[in-house]
């Protein structure tokens, strides 16, 4: 292959289907259909160059979804998504990265670093597809299982009391929370469109129906316990208000609960400014050699602390 | 008999032994004398009794001394644990108030005024000075030095402290001239001139991936690694890089997986258990042929083990841990200046044969300090190869087949597109994929994929710098075989060996996967092997045998009660082998 110029492609005029990858093998009717074209939409309302886009994920039905999205893509391990797509925006500031995996995926096996992600406030965008339920592994229960759901893999039910996604991602500080549903193709495009354009840990725990495995949580239960909360009053940058809608069982909120300003990962990692001129993470791998002789001095000082004297 | 002459301040951790014990042994660097530092010190904060030992020997080998000489001990506690290691000939200086004691292996036990001079001196603190002025007298050291060393050490607490510190130096080594006499009681080799730094290997490890340009770093704190992410932190800040502690172990190697995916060069610092939970994440990187470097600070196991210990028990997991097959480079330093060569070097194989490349050290090489010849950073750096042009056309992607990340025959493999490249769009894939990274099971694809693999495995040998080492006469009929900072007890051995007209080799094996055979078969010649290492179940010499038919002429010189390897065992098997 011939080498390519460095100019880079144009971005503004990019529709959906630039973003349109492999043609999902998911169930017909699978909730993560509504999240992907959502995807692709506000991706393209916002004018994403998908060469400076990544999208990393998880294992799961939902992490499959790198397949079907045509950026950069990362389709790592079960549960390590954020730390993954951390790792991504540390490397290269520049880039726009999106993690995507399932309620398994993010709130069982990766419970932890959903906290600490939020903790940390790196500037991403984190979408679960959440189905409560493993729809991979063929409908054993979920960490979002409501109680009284049993599946054929898990007779028992999950034998735990559920988890509140949203109310644990407000707790451990991220700064953008949301929940939307896959049958509100509007409300969800725009929600991820915010959601994208946030600085800092951007949540959005998408309520993405199984149609296979779980018989309870469907789309007609969501066309009618959805409750629009920008439509009733709320206040997004009312923390505690959205600790409350974030706790509201009779109806399942849809839209923002919260978005709040505060320090990002990489503003708190690089509280001073680096040395004028300092080559980038990347272009330091690219040529350490060149690297080197910037910082010269610094490194010629670094020697200096360790001779015998 | 002892070689050369060792050195060791005891008491209850917090006394300042270390940075007492750590100034002499810098001062002494300064002199061109080629110290090595030991520390014993317990899995506990505050209290518990710690020694600290410098070790002075013609060469520098960073091994252990089998026999104290010189002990100067604060508490009575620890004198067991001290007169355990002394024998005829060796002196033992007790503060006031300490003892009376008398030694069980014939040292002989003297009271010594420390805390008294320091007193006097204006700083009751300041008695780990006294001790190094006496030191200096019994040992015949030079007193202008360690005066220059200790203005250096407490110039920022400003002139009044420097002063009290110099005064109780001067005063430990004005008293021990008066009672032992103006000739020392024991002989120092003698200093050569070479200007040395003088570090340890997790220092020479930092150093050596910053100038590899290595510029991010996420850990989880781990005896004896967490120092490697405290050291580099601020130097990553100043050079626009980032360091990250993260929840776990699972997080940091997923980070490295991100950035290497990414295009930058990024390690972790880790131990044995760390290592045991990074391990889906490495994998992961075998897998999607991500760059990535990780330092395994090796500590005796299993489980917690032994956490304050030294051990080389990590061998098998380094080269074998996880499921399934896939690419990795494991490297052994052998001393600390190999630590920076090693850890600099890791990043170029890494990024060059796009898996993950792990460097091997243990407790010894991590913390224990040597005198090094200066770094050539430049030149580590120059080792690297700038990165080429992309691979991919503008605006390609492997879902219109017009980029093909995984399609190289492997042997040679070519760099991957980038995030932020204007080309070559495709997704990096934990599942077994075709040449396009899409998920393929088809049994000839799969195929085709392992032989890409296994065909980097057979080409990585060559492309190493040093795989093996032989150092001594090739045709010696013994070869002392080793990995890790156990060469330095071998290499000392050979020395000592050769003074009693005993012929011996070392070989250490720097590259341990993919084993170098070649290289290997044609250090070893046809000499006898003793393969010395600090496990028990013998981890290099069954590597060994796995790949070279050695299995008659080998014999294993084993270590693991958590104590590093003197020389003498060496010297002990060889006399054994008759
Ligand atoms: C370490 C590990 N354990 C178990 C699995 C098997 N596994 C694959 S996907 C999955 C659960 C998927 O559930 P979820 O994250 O909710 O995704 P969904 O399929 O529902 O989209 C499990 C348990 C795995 N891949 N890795
Ligand atoms: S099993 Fe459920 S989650 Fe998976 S593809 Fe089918 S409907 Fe979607
Ligand atoms: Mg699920």
């Amino acid at each position: 292959m011939e080498s390519p110029s460095p100019t880079p492609s144009p971005s503004a005029k990019l529709t959906f289907k630039e973003f349109k990858g492999k043609d999902p093998i998911w169930c017909p009717g699978c909730g993560d259909f509504g999240v992907l074209t959502a995807m692709q939409k506000a991706a393209a309302n916002l004018g994403l160059d998908p060469n400076t886009t990544v999208l990393a994920t998880g294992i799961g039905c939902s992490g499959n979804i790198t397949a079907y999205f045509r950026t950069f893509g990362i389709h790592g391990i079960h549960g390590r998504v954020l730390p993954l797509a951390t790792g991504v925006k540390v490397a290269n500031p520049a880039l726009t990265v999106i993690a995507a995996g399932g309620d398994g995926d993010g709130f069982g096996i990766g419970l932890g670093h959903f906290l600490h992600a939020s903790r940390r406030n790196v500037d991403l965008t984190y979408i679960v597809m959440d189905n409560q339920v493993y729809g991979l592994t063929k409908g054993q229960t979920s960490p979002t299982t409501p109680m009284e759901m049993s599946t054929k893999a898990s007779p028992l039910g999950p034998l735990a009391a559920p988890l509140n996604p949203l109310a644990l991602a407000l707790s451990a500080g991220a700064t953008f929370v949301a929940q939307a549903f896959s049958g509100n193709m509007a409300q969800l495009v725009a929600i991820l469109e915010a959601a994208v354009k946030h600085q800092g840990f951007a949540f959005v725990n998408v309520q993405s129906p199984c149609v296979t495995y779980n018989l309870v949580n469907t789309y007609d239960f969501f066309r009618a316990n959805t409750k629009d909360i920008a439509a009733a009053g709320h206040d997004a940058s009312d923390w505690d208000a959205a600790m409350r809608v974030a706790n509201d069982r009779a109806n399942v909120p849809v839209g923002i609960l919260y978005q709040a300003t505060r320090p990002t990962l990489h503003d708190m990692a690089h509280p001073l400014p680096a040395d004028a001129g300092v080559p980038s993470a990347v272009q330091a791998a690219a040529d350490p050699a060149k690297a080197l002789a910037h910082s010269k001095k610094r490194f010629d000082g670094w020697l200096d602390e360790f001779r015998a004297r | 008999m002892q070689h050369g002459v060792a050195w060791l301040i005891a008491g209850t951790a917090g006394e300042g032994l270390e940075a007492g014990g750590e100034t002499f042994a810098r001062a002494l660097a300064a002199l061109g004398y080629r110290p090595t530092t030991q520390r014993d010190f317990p899995s506990r904060i505050r209290g518990g009794d710690t020694t600290f030992t410098v070790r002075l020997t013609p060469e520098g080998h960073l091994c252990p001394p089998e026999r104290i000489d010189l002990a100067l001990a604060f508490n009575a506690t620890v004198l067991p644990r001290v007169d355990a290691r002394m024998g005829k000939g060796a002196l033992i200086l007790l503060d006031d108030g300490v003892g009376p004691f008398v030694s069980t292996n014939g040292a002989t036990v003297e009271p010594f005024p420390f805390t008294a001079l320091a007193t006097a001196a204006g700083l009751a603190k300041a008695k780990n000075m006294v001790a190094l002025g006496a030191s200096a007298a019994l040992l015949g050291v030079a007193l202008d030095a360690l005066l220059a060393s200790v203005g250096d050490q407490f110039a920022s607490k400003g002139a009044k402290v420097v002063e009290q510190n110099r005064a109780a130096l001067k005063a430990g080594h004005a008293e021990a001239l008066s009672r032992f006499g103006q000739s020392p009681k024991f002989s120092a080799p003698k200093p050569g001139t070479a200007p040395a730094l003088f570090l340890s290997g997790n220092e020479a490890a930092a150093l050596g991936a910053l100038a590899a340009g290595c510029r991010v770093a996420a850990a989880y704190p781990i005896t004896p690694a967490s120092d490697i992410l405290e050291y580099m932190t601020p130097r990553l800040m100043a050079l626009g890089g980032t360091a990250l502690q993260m929840e776990d172990e699972l997080a940091a190697a997923n980070v490295l997986a991100g950035a290497g995916f990414a295009g930058t060069k990024a390690l972790t610092a880790t131990s044995g258990p760390g290592l045991s939970l990074m391990t889906e994440a490495l994998g992961f990187a075998g897998s999607a042929e991500t760059p990535l470097v990780v330092v395994d600070c090796q500590r005796p196991g299993p489980s917690t083990g032994m956490p304050t210990k030294h051990g080389q028990e990590d061998l098998w997991h380094l080269i074998h841990g996880g499921h399934g097959e896939h690419v990795r480079i494991v490297l052994s330093p052998t001393d600390v200046a190999d630590a920076f060569h090693a850890t600099s070097e890791a990043f170029r194989l890494s990024e060059q044969w796009r898996c993950p490349t792990f460097v091997a050290l243990d407790q010894q090489m991590s913390l224990f300090k040597q005198t090094a010849a200066p770094f050539d950073v430049a030149a580590a750096a120059k080792r690297h190869a700038p990165r080429g042009p992309s691979p991919a056309v503008v605006g390609s992607s492997s879902w219109d087949q017009t980029y093909t990340p995984y399609g190289d025959p492997g042997a040679h493999p070519q760099r991957i597109a980038l995030p932020g490249e204007p080309g070559g769009r495709f997704y990096s894939n934990s599942t077994e994929h075709a040449a396009s990274g899409f998920t393929n099971e088809q049994p000839h694809l799969r195929v085709a994929m392992v032989d890409r693999r296994l065909a980097r495995m057979a080409a990585i040998p060559a492309s190493v710098d040093r795989p093996v080492t032989l150092e001594g006469p090739a045709d010696a009929p013994i070869a002392l075989v080793s990995w890790g900072s156990t060469v330095e007890a071998c290499r000392e051995a050979a020395i000592r060996l050769a003074a009693n007209g005993v012929k011996a080799k070392v070989v250490a094996v720097r590259l341990l996967w993919p084993f170098p055979r070649t290289e290997f078969l044609a250090a070893i010649g046809s000499a006898r092997l003793l393969v010395v290492e600090a496990n028990a179940f013998a981890q290099l010499a069954r590597l060994v045998k796995s790949e070279a038919p050695v299995h008659d002429r080998l014999t294993s010189v084993l270590q693991y009660d958590g104590l590093t390897m003197a020389s003498d065992r060496i010297l002990d098997a060889v006399g054994g082998m008759a």
